[in-house]
C-alpha cells in the first residue's frame, strides 16, 4: 500500500493484529540563507514590538486581553536598573550567571548579618542553577528581566551546619553536577565534592558554617535533602528577587556594571 | 534530537520550519481514505505571553500567546479536525504570573481552546489554593490521574481523562503529574500524593480503549522525557505499558525535532513528542486513521514560533 522506502519506522502489529501505526517524517529544510536575526547590542525594554507582528495582531479581542494586563505590568517592569557588559547564561559544573548570582548573594548574606550584629557572618552561598530561569542579556538590564530571571517567590535564609554535614550536603550538589556556589571551592569526582575549600581552608568536620541559601532549598524543594541535617535556622524575611534587584541597582549608582568571570570554583575531575 | 543551541541556530537561519518531505504520492493516493486528527501541543509555557525579549541570550524573539494563537487559528482553517493539548507547567516565569497569578495565561489560552491540559509541578508555586482559585478562568480541564487530591481543595476539580468525541472518531485524553517530591515544598503540595503512573495507565487504558473504545489514546504527561536516576518518565511509561498511542510530554524542556518513538510491551510503536519550553515551538502530529482497515499513519512537524508567521 505504501512506499516503504519514505516509511520512517515499522509497521507494527496493534490490538486485534489489525490496527497499524506508520509515521511518516517530514523532513525539516536546512536552508543556508543569511541570518536574520541580529541581536541588538541593547535589550530592548521589557516590550516588545513583535508582539504586534502582523498575523498575530489580527484577533483584536486577544490582543486587547493581553494589553490589558501588559499595561498594567509595563511602567515598573521597563525601570532601567544597571547594564550587562555580556551576555552570561547558567551551565553546569560553572557559569558565569550563577557565579554572578551566588557571589551577590554572599555580599548581601554578609551585609545582613553586620547590619543585624549577629554572632557569625555567611560562609558559603548555595543556590540552584534551575532557580535562575532566563539568561542575562548584554545591554540594558529592566526590573522585569530580574523576574524572568528569578520569578520565585524564594526568601533568603541562613542555616548553620556541622562541617561534616556541610560536606554531605556538598556531595548532592556534586551529584547534581554542580550548583551555582560562592564562597567555596570543590572538585566533582564520581558525582562527590573533592578537594573543598572554604574561605580557602579545607572543612573542619566539627565546626559549624554558615550557608545561605533559599527557603525552597533548605525546606526540601530541590532534592537537597542533606539541608536537613542543619543545626540553625535563621529566616531572613528578605525576597532573593528583591534583593537582587537593589543590589544591581546600588552598583549600577556606584557605576558597577553587571559582569563576572568564571574563576574554576567548581570544577570536573577527571 | 536537537539540543536548543542546534534549534535555536537554525531557526536564526532559517526562519520558519518547511516540511519538504511531503507524503509520498502513492501514500497520498491512500489518505483519501484515511481520515486525519490533527494533534497540536504545547508544553511549559512558563507564562511566555510575550515573546522573549530580542536581546535573549538563549530565545531572543521566540514565542508568543499571538503567535501561537495565530499559527492555531490558520491550521484550523486549513484542517478539519484538530486538538489543541497543553503539557503542564503553564505557570510561572515572567511577571504575568507574579502579579495575576494564572488568570492571564488560563484565560488566553480559553481564548485560543484548548481542548485539555495538565497539572504540571510549577502549578503548584502559589500551593493548592493558587490552582485551584484560578481554576475558574478555564473553560477547558485539567487532567490528572496520578494524584490523589481528596482532602483537598482540588478533589473533585481535576478529572482524569476526558473523551472527546469528533465526526466519526472518539479520543481519550489523560493525564500524569511528576512526582512532587523534590519539586514543590511540602507546604504547597498539601496532602496530595503520587499514584504510580504505569498502574494508573493501565486504568485509563482499559477506561479510555476497552469500556469506550478509543480510536486513539493520547497521555499529556509531566513526567519529563528521560531521566538518568531511574525515577518515572514518558520513555519508560511507554515501555511498560500499552494501548497509548501517543505521549504529549513536558517537564525537561527537551526539543525534539521529530517524536520518539519507544516501543510498548505489545511491541507496539508510542510517539513521545516535546517542544521546548515558553512556547518558542508548537508541536504538530496528524494522525490518519482508516477506521476500516484498522490502520493509523502519523506524520509530525515542528513549527517555530517567531516572527515570520504566516
Amino acid at each position: 500500500m505504501f512506499n516503504h522506502s519514505f516509511i520512517c519506522f515499522h509497521m507494527k502489529l496493534y490490538f486485534n493484529n489489525s490496527i497499524r501505526i506508520l509515521f511518516l517524517l517530514l523532513i525539516f529544510s536546512g536552508c543556508s540563507v543569511s541570518s536574520k536575526i541580529n541581536k541588538p547590542d541593547h535589550q530592548q525594554n521589557y516590550t516588545i514590538d513583535s508582539v504586534m507582528d502582523s498575523n498575530s495582531q489580527k484577533d483584536t479581542a486577544f490582543v486587547n486581553v493581553i494589553e490589558s494586563y501588559k499595561s498594567q505590568l509595563d511602567g515598573e517592569m521597563n525601570t532601567v536598573i544597571s547594564v550587562c557588559d555580556e551576555e552570561m547564561i547558567t551551565g553546569k559544573p560553572e557559569s558565569k550567571l550563577s557565579d554572578y548570582i551566588a557571589d551577590a548573594m554572599l555580599a548581601i548574606g554578609k551585609e545582613f548579618c553586620v547590619e543585624n550584629q549577629l554572632s557569625h557572618s555567611v560562609d558559603l552561598v548555595i543556590m540552584n542553577q534551575g532557580g535562575i530561569r532566563t539568561g542575562m542579556p548584554k545591554g540594558e538590564i529592566t526590573t522585569g528581566r530580574i523576574f524572568e530571571m528569578l520569578p520565585f517567590k524564594n526568601k533568603l535564609v541562613i542555616v548553620g551546619m556541622k562541617g561534616d554535614d556541610l560536606m554531605k550536603l556538598l556531595n548532592q550538589v556534586a551529584g547534581f553536577g554542580g550548583e551555582g556556589i560562592s564562597g567555596v571551592k570543590m572538585g566533582i569526582k564520581d558525582k562527590q565534592a573533592v578537594d573543598v575549600l572554604v574561605n580557602g581552608t579545607s572543612v573542619d568536620l566539627g565546626k559549624t558554617y554558615h550557608i545561605l541559601s533559599i527557603d525552597y532549598l533548605v525546606n526540601g524543594g530541590g532534592g537537597l535533602s542533606a539541608f536537613e541535617t542543619r543545626e540553625t535556622f535563621r529566616h531572613l524575611h528578605l525576597k532573593l528577587r528583591s534583593e537582587m534587584i537593589k543590589y544591581i541597582r546600588r552598583d549600577y549608582e556606584n557605576g558597577k556594571h553587571i559582569s563576572a568571570e568564571l574563576d574554576g570554583r567548581i570544577y570536573n575531575v577527571e | 534530537m536537537w539540543n536548543r543551541r542546534d534549534f535555536l541556530k537554525n531557526i536564526g537561519v532559517a526562519g520558519l520550519f518547511l516540511g519538504t518531505g511531503i507524503i509520498p504520492k502513492r501514500a497520498s493516493a491512500a489518505k483519501k481514505e484515511l481520515q486525519k486528527i490533527t494533534v497540536l501541543h504545547t508544553n511549559d509555557l512558563h507564562s511566555r505571553i510575550e515573546p522573549f525579549p530580542k536581546g535573549d541570550p538563549e530565545f531572543g524573539g521566540l514565542g508568543g500567546f499571538a503567535r501561537i494563537h495565530a499559527l492555531v487559528q490558520k491550521i484550523r482553517k486549513e484542517e478539519e479536525l484538530v486538538l489543541l493539548f497543553d503539557a503542564g507547567d503553564v505557570f510561572q516565569g515572567t511577571p504575568y504570573f507574579n502579579f495575576f497569578k494564572g488568570e492571564a495565561e488560563f484565560k488566553l489560552m480559553s481564548k485560543m481552546r484548548y481542548d485539555a491540559g495538565t497539572i504540571g509541578n510549577h502549578e503548584f508555586d502559589n500551593g493548592i489554593e493558587g490552582i485551584a482559585s484560578q481554576l475558574k478562568h478555564l473553560n477547558f480541564p485539567l487532567l490528572n490521574a496520578n494524584y490523589d487530591f481528596s482532602e483537598t481543595e482540588l478533589y473533585g476539580q481535576i478529572p482524569a481523562y476526558k473523551i472527546i468525541d469528533k465526526e466519526d472518531f472518539r479520543i481519550g485524553v489523560f493525564g500524569l503529574g511528576v512526582n512532587l517530591d523534590g519539586y514543590v515544598e511540602p507546604k504547597n503540595r498539601g496532602s496530595i500524593s503520587y499514584v504510580d503512573p504505569v498502574d494508573v495507565t493501565g486504568k485509563m487504558v482499559r477506561i479510555l480503549k476497552d469500556e469506550n473504545t478509543c480510536d486513539l489514546v493520547i497521555c499529556l504527561s509531566h513526567l519529563g522525557l528521560k531521566n538518568d536516576l531511574g525515577f518515572d518518565c514518558d520513555v519508560n511509561l511507554a515501555r511498560k505499558t500499552r494501548g497509548v498511542d501517543l505521549i504529549i510530554g513536558g517537564h525537561t524542556h527537551t526539543l525534539l525535532e521529530t517524536p520518539e518513538r519507544v516501543l510498548n510491551l505489545d511491541g507496539e510503536e508510542v510517539l513521545i513528542n516535546q517542544v521546548g519550553w515558553a512556547g518558542i515551538a508548537l508541536g504538530r502530529i496528524d494522525f490518519y486513521i482508516d477506521k476500516k482497515n484498522k490502520t493509523k499513519l502519523a506524520s509530525s512537524k515542528l513549527l517555530s514560533v517567531n516572527e515570520e508567521l504566516v
